[in-house]
Formats: structure tokens, sequence, C-alpha cells
């Protein structure tokens, strides 16, 4: 196969687009789609501070690397999980990054502050474990950036990431969170940060090709505690209908979003009146987790890396 | 034996892997010639 811009041997087919491109200009032709997705749909302003949620893994990590590289300076965001060895290698993995970007990362550790790892608190609260973590990464991505005074909170997730999310949805019929995902989630000011997700329309593969020629180092391990996910059997289904029928995925997703921005609702919020982030109750699951196990060590962000 | 074929054969999805033969990332129809050292890397992630 040739590359379809230089004629040079093609590195990767993208089958949903068509086309077939050699290294180089598979790089610029991601990157270009990341920054239009960004200035189409007023993801990240000219002059606005950006932090890049990262997790370690190959999506966060090129997104980061990607949006420096496209003139959008990005600081990151990183959870130690406590999830033994898988933590600690998730962490240096965003600490290289940094160091290669120049860039710095606030590094919050649950240890530190709830006295245990993630794991252990679910057992304790009798919740499962992946649900625990949605709630507590919310909560402190939205923190750190009130806190730290960014604009904007970056989020990796890509486009097999969103169908499969959307098709659990669908299949299920979970009406309350049915419409809530978007490429942008607007913030209010003092309580909620602005929410954006520039890789809402590239394949995982594409993301993985991409961390591959860029020679991003990234976490390979699966979270211990994602393991049997309903989200790998949503992504499996997804990609056997792609692999017969290219571009399907992202007409699924593309099709909601033009669906969303029709019917979707503006819901009430309410805050919860000891943090002041979005709550069901007057104090949020996370106040009250806090409040149970805390060790009476503030939520801290540290600053990585270290030196410099 | 070309990439597409070893994938089929080994039952893998095109969507969910990327292939590298000798360090090179390479697309499906490359054909895969004895000694080359092939590496199949696993592109999905449960999130």
């Amino acid at each position: 196969m040739r590359c379809k811009r230089c004629g040079r041997d093609a590195n990767v087919h993208i089958r949903a687009h068509n086309i077939a491109l050699c290294a180089e200009d598979f790089l610029s032709f991601l990157e270009r789609r990341v920054s239009e997705t960004t200035r189409k749909y007023g993801l990240i302003s000219k002059g606005q501070r950006a932090l890049v949620c990262v997790s370690g893994g190959k999506d966060s990590l090129s997104l980061w690397y990607i949006l420096n590289n496209i003139g959008i300076e990005a600081d990151g965001f990183h959870i130690h999980l406590g999830i033994g060895a898988y933590s600690d290698k998730s962490l240096s993995k965003v600490e290289q990054m940094a160091e290669r970007l120049a860039r710095k990362v606030h590094v919050t550790f649950l240890q530190k502050t709830l006295g245990q790892g993630i794991a252990e608190l679910a057992k304790r609260l009798k919740r499962q474990t992946c649900s625990l973590c949605g709630t507590l990464k919310r909560y402190l991505m939205n923190r750190v950036a009130i806190e730290k005074d960014y604009d904007v909170l970056v989020l990796g997730h890509n486009l097999d990431d969103e169908a499969s999310a959307l098709l659990g949805n669908i299949l299920y019929w979970r009406k309350e969170y049915l419409w809530r995902k978007h490429i942008s989630l607007e913030g209010i000011e003092g309580h909620l940060a602005k929410k954006v997700k520039p890789l809402f329309l590239i394949s995982e593969r594409e993301m993985a090709s991409y961390a591959f020629l860029r020679g991003i180092d990234y976490v390979t391990d699966e979270c211990p505690y994602a393991a049997g996910a309903k989200t790998l059997l949503y992504k499996e289904l997804l990609n056997r209908v792609e692999e017969e029928s290219p571009g399907t995925k992202i007409r699924f997703v593309m099709g909601y979003l033009a669906q969303a921005g029709r019917d979707g609702e503006k819901r009430e919020r309410q805050f919860c009146k000891l943090c002041g982030y979005p709550s069901y109750a007057e104090r949020c699951v996370v106040c009250r987790i806090l409040e149970r196990f805390g060790t009476g060590r503030p939520v801290a962000f540290e600053v990585y890396p270290r030196t410099g | 034996m070309r990439v597409k074929d070893l994938l089929a054969h080994l039952s893998l999805n095109r969507e969910a892997v990327i292939v590298v033969v000798d360090g090179v990332l390479v697309t499906e129809d490359k054909t895969v010639r004895e000694g080359e050292k092939v590496k199949i890397i696993r592109v999905v992630s449960g999130g």
C-alpha cells in the first residue's frame, strides 16, 4: 500500500477514512484532525490554561504530546490510585512525558489523603471499584482545575471509548446518562470546570499507531480492576461490526453528537454545601468519604518533575 | 504470508491491533518473510 500523500510505503491504513499514509503524513494528518476538532467545537480558546488528565496510558499521554505540538501549552494532572506496582509504573510514565514536554504535572496520592488505595476503599464502602474510581476522579479533576486556576480540563477519551459507552447506555436504556456525553461540557464558575475531549472522533487504533510512531512510552498493562469490564465486550462487538463495515463507529458517534445537540436537556444543578461541586445530595459523596476516611492531611496536588 | 492473513489465522480483529515488522509499523497487505520479527500490539483498553 502506498501513502496517498507522498507515494512512499504506507505505515497506517485507516479504513474508516479510506486512506493509507506513511508515518510522517499520518502524524500530521492526526494532529491536524485534533486541531480542527478543537477549533470546530470551541474546545480550547487561545490563551486559556489547559490541564490534561493523564493516566499513563496511550491516549492521554499522546493527547498531552499532541496539544503541546500543535501550539496549545498544557500541563498534566495525574491521580496515583494506590494500586501497587501498576500505579507506580503509571506515575513514572507520566513523569517521563512531563520531562519530555518540559511541562509540569500535578499529582495527588489517594494513599496520602485517605490512608488507602482505591480497591481497599471500595471494599470498605461496599462499592464497585470502577464506579468509585470514577466518582473520585471527577471530584479531584474538578478540584485541581478550580484550585490551580485552569480554564479547561482535557480528557483523553477516544472514539472507541465514546462508542462503547454509548452502546452500553442504549442497550440498557440508561436515559439518565444517555444525553450527558459530549465533546465539550461547559463549566459553572466556581463550581465546575469545563471539560473537553479532543480525541472524541479518533479511533483507538489510530491513537495506538500515533503513540508507537512518536515513541511514546505508555503503560500497556490493563488496570487489574478493568478485567472483564463490559467496556471491553462492547469494544469488541463494535470492532467486529467495524471490520465488516468500516466507518460504523464514527457514524454512530457523529449521529449521537448531532442528536445530543438537538435533544440534550439542560439539567438543574445542585451543589455540595461543603465543597461547592455538583452533587445530588446536600453533601457530595467525596466530602462524605473524606470525612470518614480522611487522614487529616489535606488533599494536596504535588508538582512533578521535582527538579527544575 | 500477508499480515491480513496472519491476523485472520490468529482470529484477531484488524481494528483491535497494530502490527510491527522488524520495528516498522505496517499495513495489512505487507507480506511477512521468513526471519522477520513480527510484533502484534493490542490497542484496546478497558479505560
